[in-house]
């Protein structure tokens, strides 16, 4: 057994290396991520990490060994590891009956059924707070203190380290996800998502462009707002194309960086740091040149007027219908393009290109979530003491070298094996699957779910175009590391704050308001409607946000940071 | 001494009254019974939920752990105080007494039209059509009239031909309640006239042979007789549609909104949807519940305003 | 001399009816092309390549090459057929509660001379602008015991006060002259109500049953949190699962796990034809003794 585990900790290290080399193939940005890599010493931490479990595992009798003897735990999961709609329920799905074997437990599953919206169904099951499954997988962070004090989920401090041993040294491995992972007081209370190298694929979105019309137009790859705009402009003047976007894609973020802000539309991205201060992105004057921008384009006619009504499967008839040849998206709706081209029996023309800088060269900002998931496991007080320690080890299992093998990839032998790299690689039987999405048939650590999710993983889920895309995205500054942490997380309102239960309370109360206002002024900046340069209408949009509390939430907010930061 | 006795004859009336009528309609009380059964279980029973709205209302401690809101009206207050009031208030009004002034009526102009055709087999497939629609659920609904409304969808291509310009008509605030009540006209009005037909089936057909005896052409018979049969039914379900003039679905207008027709399209459920499902942050409750009533009261003022007109009016009421 | 006077006024009646004939025919033949298209576009989709659909909006007339595959990957969803078993119960079970509820309400507001009616029948009225809530009504199922049962789908809306009140309004129209005659011959209202009145108010009861059946059919939010195992979902649930699959914006909380959606835009189509068509199949024959209500009516007058 320890030898075995040994093998796969080697394994894991070949891994990690191997993916380097994989992506090495890609001149410039491989190598340079290569870098960043190293320099973040991401690698080595896996590598401590699991030595330290294993000393655990090996000094104390504490260490926990699978299959445990029995018993029997309910669980609930909104919107992850969920069964592979193949399958009727859980008692069908590959994973869930593994799961359930190398643990040695029964699991009672559940799920927000079918068609259901996942935070009604647990909105409406938290009101018979009594009878709640022993495990949930939910959003409560920013709630956490209320629940504790409600009693409704367990303060696991006095616990963790004794019954989910692996999962503590994890968390110590990396401050940042300790802190994450507890209040402002300590208390433990959650299971988190982690990716295995902490930031690679942080900026899962961004710009993406046809690479055969750039080169029949003699374009270089934009690097400058001024060169972008030129490329919808020279990709307007030849084919009658316009800039145009998914909407739920572009109103997070867009090109906000390019001007020195930090979010579009949506508000909710808008609650930025800088030096220390939280502040709102949509009430600063980068923000109105990033929109009075966008306002010209759009009297120009280079923005299609659909964008604000566009989704991932209306915006196809533009993009198939060469009407657009320059846009933001997802890796894997990038994906999607490029794949339905080929069915229609063209190329695949679409890649992904760094986010535009100022013209200067500068850029504040880049779109993307933090390597932490922002939905959390927790252990209920319907479980007893005894229940919940069998949780805690339930839930401990993801962390450990052999649970984070069968959560990434399955059942060794079976749906994976070792290629000759000595790196896990997905069998014909999950390859060859037509279904869609074959591999979630065996794997739960899809984004959210407890556990970490391997990078490997990340490399056999997407195209080759897709990850090269999002190379592009995240690494802005691949030769300095701090720099480029700065823009692609530096800024961002951390994974795992709390507010205290009265904050939370007045929040609901007064900040409601705010998001609606800031996307309708937006729209209506947008197309001109109300001037943004005019600054009487600028300055009563400012007045406007005082009404709906804006200097409020910040105190809230920027009180709740500082205690994050203290901890 | 004599008062009394009044009183005990009173009681003696009184207590003979309740036998003769139980004698007379025990029946229909036993014929009651599982009716009211079931209001007590799944109608009585969970309205105690509406006392949330007085109260500052956690999920976590359930209605009976929850504490009193102070004061009594601050969900009210909070509302009535919020800068967006006016405006989902407004529009609720609007969208609503628009869906009224054309959707009322077309069912019944429908159900007029098919009872005027002759030939059967006509009949049934204008009727089996125009019902059609009521069946295609809300999200496929929507997402048809997205597609439709672009800037090179069939709108804009019908538009265009008759000298207009392409353009999103979703993304148009001027547009949005035109979209909104005619596409609510397409889905309804089939199987709303059913209760129409159904009422035009009881209608006495000797008037029609006075009427054609008299020389009353169709369009005639149709204005003098038709109409008033079916006035008894068109006022019962006016009324009670008055009593849900704050009542604006929000499933629709959430899929069909976007941040361009907020302006026009934002009303009280919408805003309450938001409270009770918050992009982020905790369900309010309280203050979605004390909208509810608040929504609830306005219709019920509604609903007695018409029922007192049209009873003064037509002779027929709900109550 | 007069026979003459009564062929031409006959003749001037059927000529102005003529006219008016066919205005009618011209209004609801319009109306129904202008219903009809959209639901022909639906179906066309669903039969149409998505390629083509994605690249297409706008006009379609016919189905653009041939496909089956949306039908194909609707059908192998594993709670289909569970999906279609369950809501059959349910409107089983449903549809003879519903139906016998009605009756009772409806013939108790109608009747007159009953010294409880006012206070019964504001009670009943009450409940259609007052109700707890969702979070209420879901406590209530979970403390009844009904939650993750079939039941739960059943009783919460045994009777419509709507629906009640049409019936109130049918039972009403019935001559009184009809009931008193019984009752002096010493029948008890249950005889009345299902010797008398409801042979009479058959086209109500036809249109009830259509209210009702529809309203089970397209009813989803319930089910999808009183619930818990997915094989107990009715149809509609099994619907908006596939469509929700496939529809990003009803998901944006999982924007970043894209699915690689071959069949989205096609797919919304096929289900709805899928979900439409057994309604439109059962439809006709309902709609026959809608008519023949409709026809007893006729030939009564």
């Amino acid at each position: 057994m320890k030898r075995k585990l040994v093998a796969l900790l080697l394994c894991g290290a070949v891994a990690l290396s191997a993916l380097s080399g994989c992506g090495a193939a890609d001149k410039d940005v491989a190598s340079d991520r290569d870098g960043v890599g190293e320099e973040s010493g991401v690698g080595e931490d896996v590598g401590k990490n699991d030595g330290g479990s294993k000393e655990d595992v090996s000094g104390e009798e504490a260490g926990i060994t699978y299959p445990l003897d029995g018993g029997s735990v309910s669980w609930y999961a909104e919107g992850n590891i969920n069964p592979h709609e193949k399958y009727a329920d859980a008692s069908e799905s590959p994973f869930h009956i593994g799961l359930s074997e190398n643990l040695g437990v029964d699991i009672d599953w559940s799920f927000p059924t079918a068609g259901s919206d996942g935070g009604t169904f647990t909105t409406t099951l938290l009101a018979d707070a009594s009878s709640l499954p022993n495990i949930m997988l939910t959003f409560w962070m920013d709630k956490a203190n209320q629940l504790l004090d409600d009693e409704v989920i367990w303060d696991l401090t006095d616990y963790i380290e004794e019954f989910a041993p692996d999962y503590y040294a994890w968390l110590q491995t990396n401050p940042a996800y300790d802190l994450a992972m507890k209040t402002d007081d300590g208390r433990y209370y959650a299971f988190g998502f982690f990716r295995e190298d902490g930031g690679w694929n942080d900026t899962y979105e961004g710009p993406v462009v046809r690479r055969d019309w750039m080169d029949e137009c003699g374009l270089e790859v934009p690097e400058t707002i001024s060169e972008f705009e030129n490329v919808i402009r020279v990709f307007n003047e030849k084919y009658g194309a316009v800039f145009n976007a998914s909407y739920i894609r572009y109103k997070d973020s867009g090109f906000s960086g390019a001007f020195g802000s930090y979010a579009n539309a949506n508000s909710n991205y808008g609650w930025y740091i800088k030096d220390g201060i939280v502040s709102l992105a949509q009430s600063e004057s980068e923000w109105r040149n990033y929109v009075s921008w966008q306002n010209k384009l759009w009297e120009e006619g280079l923005i299609d007027q659909d964008i604000l009504t566009e989704d991932d499967t209306t915006i196809k008839s533009k993009i198939h219908n060469d009407k657009c040849g320059i846009s933001i998206t997802t890796m894997g709706q990038m994906n999607n393009w490029n794949k339905e081209r080929e069915a229609e029996g063209k190329e695949p023309v679409w890649i992904g290109i760094p986010y535009p800088k100022a013209d200067d060269g500068t850029i504040s900002s880049v779109f993307g979530g933090p390597g932490i998931g922002t939905h959390t496991t927790v252990i209920t007080k319907s479980a007893d003491e005894e229940t919940m320690k069998l949780c805690l080890k339930v839930l401990n299992y993801a962390y450990t070298e052999e649970g984070f093998l069968y959560w990434n990839y399955g059942t060794e032998g079976v749906s994976w094996e070792y290629d000759d790299k000595g790196v896990p690689a997905f069998s014909d039987m999950v390859t060859e699957d037509p279904d869609t999405d074959p591999i979630t048939k065996y794997n739960g650590t899809t984004w959210g779910a407890p556990g970490i999710q391997a990078t490997n993983l990340l490399h056999l889920k997407n195209s080759r175009a897709s990850v090269e895309a999002d190379d592009a995205w995240f690494y802005v500054w691949p030769d300095d590391k701090e720099k480029n942490l700065a823009v692609t997380s530096g800024w961002k309102w951390p994974v795992g704050t709390t507010f205290l239960a009265e904050e939370a309370d007045e929040l609901d109360e007064i900040s409601g308001n705010i998001p609606t206002y800031v996307e309708e002024s937006y729209v209506a900046f947008l197309n001109g409607s109300k001037d943004i340069d005019d600054d009487t209408v600028w300055n009563q949009y400012l007045n406007d946000l005082e009404t709906y509390n804006l200097s409020r939430v910040l105190e809230i907010r920027q009180a709740c940071y500082d205690r994050y930061k203290a901890r | 001494m004599k008062a009394d006795s009044v009183n005990k004859k009173n009681s003696q009336v009184l207590g003979k009254r309740l036998v003769r009528d139980w004698n007379l309609n025990k029946w229909k009380y036993a014929m009651i019974v599982p009716v009211l059964i079931y209001l007590a279980f799944f109608c009585y029973k969970p309205m105690y939920g509406l006392i949330v709205a007085f109260k500052d209302y956690k999920l976590t401690r359930g209605i009976g752990g929850s504490g009193w809101a102070d004061p009594w009206y601050k969900w009210f207050a909070s509302f009535v105080s919020d800068p967006y009031f006016p405006r989902v208030l407004k529009n609720t009004f609007l969208i609503s007494a628009l869906t009224i002034l054309f959707g009322f009526p077309a069912p019944i102009l429908l159900a007029l039209l098919i009872n005027e055709v002759r030939n059967g087999i006509f009949k049934r497939m204008v009727q089996t059509i125009t019902y059609m629609p009521y069946f295609i659920s809300l999200v496929v609904m929507c997402g048809i009239i997205n597609v439709f409304c672009k800037q090179d969808g069939l709108f804009s291509q019908i538009a265009v031909l008759f000298g207009g310009a392409a353009q999103n008509y979703l993304a148009n605030p001027k547009y949005f309640r035109t979209v909104y009540v005619l596409s609510d006209i397409w889905q309804k009005i089939g199987w709303d006239s059913i209760i129409y037909l159904a009422a035009l089936a009881g209608i006495d057909q000797e008037q029609y042979e006075a009427a054609r005896v008299d020389g009353a052409n169709r369009f005639r018979q149709m204005v003098y007789i038709t109409l008033p049969g079916l006035m008894p039914t068109i006022m019962i379900l006016f009324i009670l549609r008055m009593g849900n003039i704050l009542n604006v679905g929000y499933e629709k207008i959430l899929l069909l909104y976007n941040a361009s027709t907020y302006e026009v399209a934002d009303v009280i459920s919408t805003y309450t949807y938001r409270l009770s499902f918050p992009a982020s942050g905790t369900p309010m409750y309280s203050k979605s519940t004390a909208i509810g009533l608040f929504n609830t009261l306005v219709n019920v003022f509604f609903l007695l305003v018409t029922n007192a007109i049209s009873k003064k009016s037509t002779k027929s009421g709900l109550f | 001399m007069n026979e003459k006077l009564m062929k031409a006024k006959n003749r001037k009646i059927s000529l102005g009816d003529k006219i008016f004939s066919i205005v009618n025919v011209t209004v609801l033949i319009l109306l129904c092309l202008i219903t009809i298209y959209p639901i022909w576009y639906v179906v066309c989709a669903s039969f149409t390549e998505n390629t083509y659909l994605v690249s297409n909006p706008g006009l379609l007339l016919r189905p653009h090459g041939f496909t089956l595959g949306a039908y194909k990957m609707a059908l192998t969803h594993p709670l289909l057929l569970s999906g279609y078993r369950n809501i059959l119960i349910v409107m089983c079970v449903s549809l003879p509660i519903n139906i016998l509820l009605t009756l009772f309400a409806g013939y108790f507001m109608a009747s007159k001379k009953v010294l409880f009616k006012p206070i019964i029948q504001f009670l009943i009225l009450f409940t259609m602008f007052f109700s707890g809530g969702m979070i209420p009504m879901y406590l209530n199922i979970r403390g009844l015991g009904l939650y993750n049962s079939l039941w739960s789908l059943i009783l919460p809306g045994a009777m419509s006060v709507y629906n009640a009140i049409i019936c109130r309004t049918a039972v009403e129209a019935v001559p009184e002259s009809l009931t008193e005659s019984a009752y002096i011959d010493g029948a008890n209202d249950l005889v009345i109500l299902f010797r008398i009145i409801v042979p009479l108010v058959k086209p109500t009861i036809a249109v009830l049953l259509l209210y009702y059946g529809v309203g089970h059919w397209n009813s989803w939010f319930n089910a999808s949190i009183y619930l818990r195992d997915n094989d107990k979902l009715p149809i509609q649930n099994i619907m908006r699962a596939i469509l929700i699959a496939n529809s990003n914006v009803l998901n944006s909380a999982a924007a970043e796990n894209d699915r690689a959606n071959q069949f989205a835009e096609a797919i919304k189509y096929s289900t709805i034809v899928l979900t439409t068509l057994p309604v439109l199949c059962i439809y006709p024959f309902v709609q026959k003794y809608f008519v023949k209500g409709v026809m007893i009516g006729a030939v009564k007058g």
